[in-house]
């Protein structure tokens, strides 16, 4: 998929951005990912606030 | 415990045999080490679907993957007594037989230096935002998921 950036206005929430994602980008119902949050992985839901930054990241293979 | 600067991991293309020795022999100054331990990660030809791997394109969040290798690091001097550790990742075209991860920690004994260079790789393929693109002989490629 390779990285690419995007900003977003009035979001509350991981939970909506992820969900604006995959409206825009339907392949992501069918791929798995982790997410994180100012670089710091979620696993729930999130309140979020201006300046930060959501990443998705599929699985890893490093090493 | 001494805190640890960030400081990156990423090397552009293979390490290097050489590169390798340098940085072993950079310890022969320190003589209160009495082992080192040393993981060096190898790009293997796999077979997949009948086609060859020729190499793999190494890509990273490169800011999380620093803030991540640090967090292992403090982690592994507060858990083993450690003199030093050392972590290489390549970035980009590594190609088969050519040399990806290099782990080498170094303690007054050999048992930290071998606990603690498992561990590292260990958490290394587990939890370092890194991703390789398997690259096949006919330049088609599929990711890499590590098992």
């Amino acid at each position: 998929m390779g990285s690419s950036s995007l900003e977003m206005n009035d979001v509350q929430t991981t939970d909506e951005i992820i969900e604006l994602l995959k409206n825009k980008y339907p392949i992501l119902r069918t791929h798995t990912y982790q997410i994180a949050l100012d670089k710091e992985i979620i696993n729930e839901n999130t309140p979020v606030t201006t300046g930060q930054v959501l990443a998705l990241l599929p699985p890893y293979a490093g090493g | 415990m001494s805190e640890h600067k960030i400081r990156t991991i990423f090397i552009e293309g293979p390490i290097t045999g050489n590169f390798v020795g340098e940085k072993i022999s950079h310890h022969m100054n320190k003589t209160d080490i009495g082992g080192h331990s040393i993981f060096l990660g190898q790009v293997r030809a796999d077979v997949i679907n009948g086609k060859t791997v020729s190499g793999i394109e190494y890509s990273a969040y490169t800011d999380m993957a620093l803030e991540v290798m640090h967090k292992i690091r403090q982690d592994l001097f507060d858990k083993y007594d450690l003199t030093c550790m050392h972590i290489y990742h390549s970035l980009g075209l590594v190609k088969t037989g050519e040399n990806s991860l290099f782990v080498f920690t170094s303690s007054k004994h050999r048992a930290p230096a071998i606990k603690s260079c498992e561990e590292c790789v260990e958490r290394i393929k587990k939890e370092l935002p890194v991703w390789g693109k398997e690259i096949f002989e006919d330049q088609s490629h599929i990711w890499k998921v590590n098992n």
